[in-house]
């Protein structure tokens, strides 16, 4: 088995690519892009947060997608019509639905690396502890278009547990 | 086949997040599909699957539930099911999972995120795949 670090920075390389390729697709164009500095966190009245634990008895992964609204809002105006394109439940399904995809993604490669890694379904949660010490993994998502009020993008954080995730 | 005939289809859309069968829905009007219900939880799927009406389910593999995977399954045993397409979505793209599909049935499978480009390919295979299930039906009752 490789170690933690390596292990790590696949996850970071395979979600990376997952979130961009997600959300370019769901909105029909090049909207988001990998950036590697960091960004401002969205404050917890401008952001919504999904979360996605994948568990192996080796391994747990614990995910935090930290969406800021301005950008689900400009996803989910490509796909939906504007009556329906600025409510809360779309943006929290939206959210939870990207990180159900990468999650998945991350899943398969683990797969490939011989983990029997198990995928619970995402819930939102209330947004008030982004930058947790314990999320070890930022990764940093701006955004390309011209989005009005949009201060940073998106921030995936995840932390890798050696011995699995508590129950 | 043409529009007209592709209109007539029935479809089923199974899928626990509004935005896929959102847009599930919206790649299949584009193609020229009229008739397209769509559910959001496996327990529903099944009471509409079981009317036999359904040309193509398309079913979310990961639902909360009863997952897509095991609907297909169980739809695969009962004969009235032999000419409805069963298409997996899934984020996976794991060969596993794949082939694991397959051999239970499946007819096609995507993967999220799909782009409209690809959806219609794999929609356009399947169509041929009634087509030919069809074909095959008139034949062995001739």
């Amino acid at each position: 088995m490789k170690d933690l670090g390596h292990i790590r920075r696949d996850i970071s390389a395979v979600a990376s690519k997952a979130v961009t390729e997600t959300i370019n697709t769901l909105a029909g164009q090049d909207c988001v892009g990998k950036n590697v500095a960091l960004l401002p966190v969205p404050s917890p009245a401008r952001s919504l947060s999904a979360r996605m634990l994948l568990r192996d008895p080796a391994l747990g992964l614990d995910f935090r997608f930290n969406f800021e609204i301005a950008l689900l809002h400009f996803v989910a105006a490509r796909i939906y019509p504007a009556e329906l394109a600025n409510d809360r439940a779309v943006f929290e399904d939206l959210a939870a639905e990207i990180a159900n995809i990468v999650c998945g993604k991350v899943r398969a490669s683990l797969i490939n690396q011989g983990f029997d890694m198990q995928m619970e379904f995402p819930y939102i949660e209330q947004n008030d502890a982004v930058n947790d010490d314990n999320f070890v993994v930022n990764l940093y998502f701006t955004c390309n278009q011209e989005i009005p009020a949009l201060n940073g993008g998106l921030v995936v954080n995840f932390q890798l547990l050696e011995h699995g995730l508590p129950a | 086949m043409e529009r007209p005939a592709i209109a007539k289809l029935k479809v089923l859309v199974a899928d626990d997040h509004a935005v896929i069968r959102r847009i599930v829905d919206q790649y299949l009007r584009e193609m020229g599909f009229q008739h397209i219900d769509t559910v959001s939880n496996s327990d529903e799927a099944e009471r509409k699957i079981m009317t036999g009406d359904y040309s193509i389910a398309f079913l979310d593999w990961h639902m909360p539930g009863k997952s897509g995977f095991a609907l297909m399954k169980e739809c695969r045993e009962d004969r009235k099911f032999d000419k409805t397409a069963f298409v997996m979505v899934t984020a996976e793209s794991h060969e596993r999972s794949v082939i694991e599909a397959l051999k239970a049935g499946a007819t096609s499978y995507i993967t999220k995120p799909v782009s409209k480009a690809v959806f219609d390919e794999k929609v356009t295979k399947v169509i041929n795949w009634l087509q030919n299930s069809a074909a095959l039906k008139t034949a062995d009752s001739a």
